[in-house]
């Protein structure tokens, strides 16, 4: 994280986040590739396609594993590994929500609070960079049975849509 | 999970909110506190996180109406 010179404006006050350049975040996630996907977004489940097809002669099987509400994971050149939220482009909604979480979580420290390591505004994308999580969300170990069943409902029907 | 582990995420968690209601500068609510938006570190380290719904209350307040019911599943 060197090369943050620049902070974002907010109204008269200057927020004190680093911002990245687009470069750098698409190195770290090597050009969001489908590998180092980690969910969709804060809406509804998500899920990390671990291995894209498996064919075996007849039928084609899709694995989904349940991971956490972060788009991509990445490692930055200095070696540190981070969770990277990445706006989709045509979400109004999701405008607000990323500037109220810039605005909120910059301000913000303590160790019960995920610790966000900068942004980036650029050309289109708004993007939001944390601290990498290893061990996930915490409803994985509540409802860990019950996204396991819907990990083989899922397992299913992709089974039945591609033979 | 063995129960000092959960008990440790439990306080963790309500450590969390503590500072956001009523320790850090601003105060602030949260609107989605859920499972899937707590982060578990290395240690099993409970982290508050997505703050895209969280209101800051201003100056003395301590309620806000937030009139429309928020949340994602």
């Amino acid at each position: 994280m060197d090369q943050m010179p620049h902070t974002i404006k907010h109204g008269k006050k200057d927020i004190d986040l680093p911002t990245l350049d687009l470069s750098t975040i698409d190195n770290a996630t090597r050009s969001f590739s489908v590998n180092n996907i980690l969910g969709e977004g804060g809406y509804g489940p998500v899920y990390k396609v671990t291995s894209l097809y498996l064919t075996n002669g007849t039928h084609s099987i899709i694995y989904f594993e349940y991971l956490s509400t972060f788009n991509h994971w990445g490692v930055l050149a200095n070696g540190q590994e981070i969770a990277v939220k990445r706006l989709s482009k045509n979400s109004g909604q999701g405008l607000d929500e990323f500037r109220n979480e810039v605005v909120l979580i910059a301000n913000l420290q303590h160790r019960n609070l995920v610790k966000i390591l900068g942004c980036c505004v650029q050309e289109e994308e708004r993007i939001l960079i944390y601290e990498f999580m290893p061990n996930r969300s915490l409803d994985l170990y509540i409802f860990g049975l019950r996204l396991l069943l819907r990990f083989f409902c899922t397992l299913i029907s992709a089974k039945i849509i591609l033979t | 999970m063995d129960w000092s582990k959960r008990f440790q995420i439990i306080s963790g968690i309500a450590k969390g909110l503590l500072y956001l209601h009523h320790d850090s500068r601003l105060r602030i609510i949260h609107r989605d506190i859920k499972a899937s938006n707590i982060l578990l570190d290395n240690n099993m380290n409970p982290k508050i996180s997505d703050f895209g719904l969280a209101r800051m209350l201003v100056g003395d307040h301590t309620k806000a109406n937030t009139k429309r019911v928020v949340g994602t599943q």
